[in-house]
């Protein structure tokens, strides 16, 4: 696969990870020559993690991470107790596993809680320093975490409410190109897209912006925009002799959506 | 997968995570600690889904080196704030470029280990790190392939199989259907997420045959044909729910076109062609097709009428063309 050049906003992105791992080692600098060199690390890694390509991505994952690393840490600390040499790895994985998906974690949890199980069990100087492992890992991965998303938030920041009217925008435009007769969309390139559309929606309404979705106007909007696509997917599916009727059809919906979305 | 399944793979993996630790300590490999991780990575999915894993850390893993040989090598009087800045930035810039989807997690990794962790000894670090991580995945990939191997392509299969036999139901239904808005709500998502899965379907039968077979093209169509049968459907539902269809629309053919779908969906997951039900959807599009006004370019009035029509041809010319679906392979003791 050729490389392709990134896009404005991967570049972006690119530079947002890149300062909040520079303020990262910064701070564990700062911190003084009584901090580990592993310390540095964890933090920098932290901010790594960070910055996915959503900020709500962004904010499971790092929660998948301290919940996981707690999690796991706690149940290896624990089973060390007991057992020392490798079998205590496979014996921690199978516990992890069978616990956490007794309390409902999410895979990518579960994947870090077993990570811990590598590092503490196959690391001697991790497993000797038992909890405290887990404490100082935590910790340090968390205050990453936190710059990464704080970086996200003071930089280039879009509301979710805002990415949703560019998602809008950008599935009106591919409607619009294939109404023109200038688009190469097939029917499975629409549906993908209304798709994406479709996540942004979910996460605006998981947000504190679920409210700016209430009305009844933008349920409308939303419906709109929903029976248009409709109508584009069937114009690229339908006999070409009844094609007409649903870009009749298609050409009406939209123009309902943009009264409705030039109304105060 | 069924629960003791997934017990199985439970137990499969840990004791396949403890082994390779151990011998990772016995023969005292240098940075072993990623042949372990690397191997964990394909294990915790199935085939396909590791396949695709595998690779997103292996390249990940080599975009965090070259970040590093520039950040840590080429400029290397920086300091190590800056030395992370510019390795993080270029680590994401090179996995975009390179059209990762999480790999370049683990380049942030490397480049996070070499700077802050290795000092002067990173080029041992990240050299062996990255000799690790592709003898885990190696490693991984053999071991799901042939040890209690989870297949993205029978759990693909039986998902798709199942979407497309509540659609098969839903037809049957589909006149009087109460709530078919939510039905189809469900299965749109449903449909969502076997297109997700299209791509650990691909890895994984190019790792098995080499490239994309026949398999991968089935599912795809599967996926068009079935898409088309959902949303015709759906639209007719509330066509019909507007009007009956027009005296010329031939009598009766709504409900056997419906039939002849429902007929036609559960053979196919059966492994059949159902040739009847084939023939008679043949019938129902051309005797449709004939019966079409001269012009359809009508006033408002006639729109629900052709858009009707419309779906009822879709809805026939995609029950014809949806592909049978692969049954799997019979145990040669099956019977006895």
């Amino acid at each position: 696969m050729l490389p392709r050049p990134p896009s404005p906003q991967q570049i972006r992105n690119a530079l947002q990870v890149g300062f909040a791992g520079f303020l990262a080692a910064g701070i564990h600098a700062a911190a003084g020559p009584d901090v580990n060199a592993i310390d540095g690390f964890y933090v920098v890694y932290g901010a790594a993690r960070s910055l996915l390509p959503t900020p709500e991505a962004s904010r499971e994952a790092a929660w998948a991470r301290i919940v996981g690393t707690v999690f796991g840490g706690a149940v290896v600390v624990l089973l060390t107790q007991a057992l020392h040499n490798w079998l205590a790895i496979g014996v921690g994985y199978v516990l992890i596993q069978l616990l956490g998906r007794r309390l409902g974690l999410s895979p990518a949890t579960l994947m870090n809680a077993v990570i811990m199980t590598v590092l503490i069990l196959a690391v001697p100087a991790h497993e000797r320093m038992g909890g405290m492992y887990v404490v100082d890992r935590t910790g340090w991965h968390l205050l990453g975490l936190l710059l990464g998303m704080a970086v996200e938030r003071l930089f280039w920041f879009r509301p979710p409410l805002q990415r949703l009217e560019d998602s809008e925008r950008g599935l009106l435009g591919r409607i619009d190109a294939l109404l023109a007769g200038t688009s190469q969309d097939g029917a499975e390139e629409l549906i993908s897209a209304y798709g994406a559309h479709c996540a942004v929606r979910a996460a605006v309404l998981r947000s504190p912006q679920a409210q700016g979705l209430a009305s009844e106007g933008m349920q409308q909007r939303h419906e709109a925009l929903e029976q248009a696509l409709r109508h584009a997917v069937a114009m690229v599916r339908v006999p070409s002799v009844l094609r007409s009727i649903d870009a009749e059809a298609c050409r009406e919906a939209l123009l309902r959506l943009r009264s409705l979305a030039a109304a105060p | 997968m069924t629960a003791p399944g997934r017990s199985a793979v439970i137990v499969r993996n840990g004791t396949v995570l403890a082994l390779v630790v151990a011998a990772c300590n016995h023969l005292a490999l240098p940075e072993g600690l990623f042949l372990a991780l690397g191997v964990l990575i394909i294990l915790e999915t199935d085939l396909g889904g590791g396949v695709l894993a595998g690779r997103e850390r292996i390249i990940g893993t080599l975009l965090g080196l070259l970040a590093v040989v520039i950040a840590a090598g080429v400029l290397g009087g920086l300091s190590s704030a800056l030395g992370v800045f510019v390795g993080l930035t270029l680590v994401r810039l090179f996995g975009f470029a390179a059209g990762l989807t999480s790999g370049f997690v683990v380049g942030g990794h490397m480049v996070a280990g070499s700077l802050m962790n290795h000092g002067d000894a990173w080029w041992h670090y990240v050299f062996w790190r990255m000799v690790m991580t592709i003898l885990g995945v190696i490693v991984g990939v053999l071991v799901s392939r042939h040890i209690y191997s989870q297949r993205s392509s029978s759990a693909w299969q039986a998902s798709c199989d199942g979407w497309l036999l509540d659609l098969a139901h839903l037809l049957e239904r589909l006149p009087d259907s109460t709530e078919p808005e939510e039905a189809f709500a469900a299965l749109r998502e449903r449909r969502n997420g076997l297109r997700r899965r299209l791509p650990q379907l691909a890895a994984e039968r190019t790792l098995i045959h080499g490239q994309p077979d026949e398999a991968v093209l089935r599912a795809q169509q599967q996926l068009q044909h079935g898409s088309t049968v959902m949303s015709a459907a759906r639209d007719l539902g509330l066509l019909l729910k507007e009007e009956a269809p027009a005296a010329w629309v031939p009598p009766g053919l709504v409900p056997r076109l419906l039939d002849d779908g429902r007929t036609r969906i559960e053979a196919l997951v059966q492994g059949r062609d159902a040739p009847d039900a084939v023939a008679d959807l043949g019938r129902c599009r051309d005797l449709l097709s004939a019966a079409l006004p001269e012009s359809p370019a009508a006033p408002q009035g006639d729109r629900t009428q052709l858009l009707i029509a419309s779906r009822l041809l879709l809805l026939a010319d995609a029950l014809i063309r949806l592909p049978r679906s692969p049954q799997p392979p019979r145990r040669a003791d099956a019977g006895r």
